[in-house]
């Protein structure tokens, strides 16, 4: 009788370790207590272990579903951030404002991804901006949304997003941003503009 | 006491789990991942430029619209242990970037502007890039935001090598 016990203690002690590891490592659709929480920066998160060695498992299993093929930080930082400037989370209904400057790296771009880490599956052509369609005007804005805006603005288009998040890739980031990124990135803030129309 | 023992194996056994899943995900993922390449066309020791990334054909999770990838997947057992590589000539930002079976980024050379640029996987001492793993992927990034910069990255990936064998 005890020997059953055992062997279901074993069994459940398994099952268990399993279910809480691929949770833990966001491998499941519930969203995990921890991703990408070695560096943050007004709101955006990153990992400068991401793509490396020195990742933990927890964070080379996360890369491994939601970010595969990821560099290390000697080429390419990236920062993640679901949730607006008043912390509420992105989700397609509203429209946000995001703006920004210059970013101390080579090239950039911003690009929007649902909850399974994939673009919105819609027209497709307005899923990000990078440093080539800003040029040198310094200070930019983009609106976030799921239609685009008849004047033309420039924006990232969330159709058939719902729940999403903005990444911040860097490539070939300044040394001095990886020493110190909360002294040296001012990040994009993300401004809620209106709710409530999807 | 009983009850106390239970309670470690499902401690300990749990924990086992725990840590034996977290180690195996990437390497499964990555397994998974180059079989799916496969299938779609991805070579073995040839470089292939990837459509234009949209919503309709990512392959992969958070694939960049901005970039243009070229894929190659390797396997160095059904080599002499060594392949060469090489990104051809392109003005915008570009890189090689060499994965081992468990995800790792083993490596990423920078593609100077407007010059090819080779260097060599294996595991022996004189390959320029060390491998960790006898199977795993090569991707080539490149700058590819605007339908000219996409037409020139066409261009450039014509030179693009992947070979177990010296690139003449």
């Amino acid at each position: 009788m005890w020997a059953l016990k055992w062997i279901a203690s074993t069994l459940v002690g398994m099952v268990l370790g399993v279910v809480s590891a691929l949770w833990m490592a966001g491998q499941t659709q519930i969203t995990p207590p921890i991703s990408f929480q070695d560096v943050e920066v007004e709101g955006w998160h990153s990992d400068w272990t991401i793509g490396s060695e020195a990742a933990d498992l927890y964070t080379r299993a996360w890369v491994a579903r939601h970010g595969l093929l990821a560099l290390t930080k000697r080429e390419a930082v990236y920062f993640v951030r679901a949730t607006d400037d008043d912390g509420q989370p992105l989700k397609e209904a509203c429209d946000y404002r995001v703006s920004g400057g210059d970013f101390p790296a080579e090239w950039w771009s911003i690009t929007i991804y649902d909850r399974d880490s994939r673009l919105p599956m819609n027209d497709g052509w307005a899923l990000s901006v990078d440093k080539t369609d800003i040029g040198d005007k310094g200070d930019w804005t983009v609106l976030v949304s799921s239609a685009a805006m008849a004047d033309g603005t420039q924006f990232i288009s969330s159709k058939n997003a719902g729940v999403f998040d903005l990444t911040l890739r860097l490539y070939r980031p300044s040394a001095a941003l990886i020493e110190n990124p909360a002294s040296n990135l001012v990040p994009p803030s993300i401004e809620t503009v209106s709710c409530g129309g999807g | 006491m009983k009850w106390m023992i239970a309670f470690v194996v499902f401690f300990v056994s749990g924990l086992a789990a725990h840590f034996a899943t977290l180690h195996a995900v990437p390497g499964l993922i990555m397994e998974r991942t180059m079989a799916t390449m496969a299938n779609n066309e991805i070579p073995f020791h040839s470089f292939r430029l990837a459509p234009a990334v949209t919503p309709q054909n990512q392959s992969v999770v958070r694939p960049s619209p901005d970039l243009a990838y070229s894929l190659c997947l390797y396997d160095l057992s059904e080599t002499d242990g060594l392949i060469e590589l090489r990104a051809g000539a392109f003005d915008g930002y570009g890189s090689i970037a060499v994965f081992d079976d468990q995800t790792n980024n083993i490596a990423a050379v920078r593609l100077p502007a407007g010059e090819e640029t080779s260097v060599t996987l294996g595991k022996a001492s004189s390959a320029g890039i060390s491998a960790t793993s006898d199977t795993g992927l090569i991707l080539i990034r490149r700058l590819a935001s605007t339908p000219q910069a996409r037409a020139a990255v066409e261009q450039a990936a014509l030179r693009d090598a992947c070979a177990p064998t010296p690139i003449n």
